[in-house]
């Protein structure tokens, strides 16, 4: 029989985990768990974002690229888990974007946020900021170059309102948080002031913005359903968007959360019903509205909420305010697989869409000319 | 007995419960300002609106029907409680309140 020293029996037993890690990483990958890891677990892993980033013009692409950013957030943490100590590069070309919406940038930027809160330091950007590209400007604007890091222009970025292009849309800087913070709100509503000078915080406007937050806090991310991707807390996102032209100013919030229909229950039976049929003739026809619809609409009527006290459930009254307060104002509610537009004070319309968007995207359209007279008017 | 919201305590109160909500949420409020003062002694508390940029109702609820819910009864709060604003546009916030603090007590006799 052989003599085995502590040191050499402490080594074996290293080795022999070593060995049953990479096998279990393996396994991982044949079975599909860990798509992006490379065999070798090593080198650069790359992915492209598409030409157009757009959930109205490009869904499918950009959804597609959302859903490889929140992969890689969980390969981070996968790997962190297996191998703590090997670094491993991750190139997210963005060379090729031409065109991007606004609610597509604040998804990228909050995505790129979260990947910040998870990889730290290893998330630097490599490259030129162009202003020439509209995309890229907005972008920049939101503060995406500066989250990942891009050290070497963080004086720039800093002073993003100095560098605003003519033509360009303009932007806020990205802002986050975990609660309702009295100097989080107000930095919010001062930031807005630097893209829309008239822009005055009304309490429609504080209403429906607090709420919003309050949504993604309260109900967005509740523990009963666990979440696909690693989440830095139940946060928010806030952006405010101003067009080229200056005739339409956007504010928007957004959660990495469940979405709508899976945190809100469904009550009574007319709904159950319709929930049920929309399940059931999905894709067959689009007479009958699926079943992220019927919740994202029923979560618009009031005094409704997931945790069925009565003293609760305003919140979405508040929500919808500035849309019957300012004239030719718009919200639109994306979340999971479905976006609804309110308008005209009390039109509703649906659309399905066919992927989940990743949480639920709260966005008030308001027409700049729209707003001010609604101002003079609250002012009298 | 008077509390000014905008001026004691936030122009932009937001949330229910503190701290998660946040720091000018409706608990806050109400457990710093509004029971304590009804509890010091037996004068009239006056609450101005005057100042603060809105209400969400989540504040609002918290803050006032929570009142009735912390064990203060309807009927001396009507007696020692009074909401006051001079802007038009705040009027219906007043409304709003009793309406909360009413639908607490139908709550609370349920």
């Amino acid at each position: 029989m052989r003599f085995e020293g502590t040191a050499r029996k402490a080594k074996r037993l290293r080795l022999a985990s070593r060995r049953a890690n990479k096998a279990k990483i393996r396994k991982n990958i044949h079975s599909g768990g860990l798509k992006r890891l490379p065999e070798k677990f090593r080198g650069v892993v790359r992915f492209q974002c598409p030409k157009n980033l757009s959930i109205d013009d490009n869904f499918s692409e950009s959804l597609e690229f959302f859903t490889e950013l929140k992969e890689l957030s969980r390969q981070i943490v996968e790997r962190r888990r297996f191998r703590p100590t090997t670094p491993l590069r991750y190139s997210i070309g963005i060379e090729n974007l031409e065109t991007i919406s606004v609610r597509c940038a604040v998804i990228f930027a909050a995505e790129i946020d979260r990947l910040r809160r998870i990889a730290g330091d290893e998330l630097i950007y490599q490259g030129r900021i162009e202003d020439d590209n509209e995309a890229i400007s907005l972008l920049r604007q939101l503060g995406v170059f500066s989250l990942v890091g891009n050290r070497e222009d963080v004086s720039t970025c800093e002073n993003g309102m100095d560098r605003v292009v003519q033509g360009h849309r303009t932007a806020i800087q990205l802002m986050s948080g975990l609660n309702c913070d009295e100097d989080k709100l107000i930095g919010f509503y001062r930031s807005v002031q630097k893209i829309f000078d008239e822009f005055q915080t009304t309490d429609f406007v504080h209403k429906g913005v607090a709420e919003a937050m309050l949504n993604a806090i309260n109900h967005a991310y509740i523990s009963k359903f666990p979440l696909k991707y690693p989440s830095c807390g139940k946060r928010w996102w806030a952006a405010a968007v101003m067009n080229a032209s200056e005739t339409e100013f956007k504010v928007i919030i957004y959660d990495q959360g469940h979405g709508i229909a899976k945190t809100l229950p469904i009550s009574g039976l007319v709904e159950s019903m319709e929930v049920i049929a929309g399940r059931a003739l999905q894709g067959v026809t689009k007479m009958i509205d699926s079943p992220d619809e019927v919740m994202v609409k029923a979560a618009l009527e009031a005094a409704r909420t997931r945790t069925g006290e009565d003293k609760r459930g305003k919140g979405f009254k508040d929500i919808q305010a500035p849309v019957r307060e300012v004239r030719g104002a718009r919200l639109r509610i994306t979340s999971g697989r479905a976006q609804v537009t309110l308008q005209n004070g009390y039109d509703t319309f649906s659309l399905p869409l066919k992927h989940h968007i990743g949480g639920t995207l709260i966005e008030w359209v308001f027409p700049t000319q729209g707003f001010q007279e609604r101002f003079v008017e609250v002012a009298q | 007995m008077s509390i000014s919201i905008a001026n004691d305590f936030s122009r932009v109160p937001a949330g229910r419960y503190h701290p998660s909500d946040g720091n000018k949420s409706g608990e806050r409020f109400r457990s710093e300002f509004l029971a304590k003062r009804l509890l010091e002694s037996d004068e009239r508390v006056t609450v101005s609106l005057d100042g603060v940029v809105g209400f969400p109702s989540s504040f609002l609820e918290e803050a006032f029907g929570g009142l009735v819910r912390a064990g203060f009864k309807y009927d001396v709060l009507r007696k020692r409680l009074k909401i006051v604003t001079t802007e038009p546009r705040k009027q219906r916030y007043v409304e709003q309140i009793w309406q909360y603090i009413r639908d607490a007590k139908e709550e609370a006799v349920a």
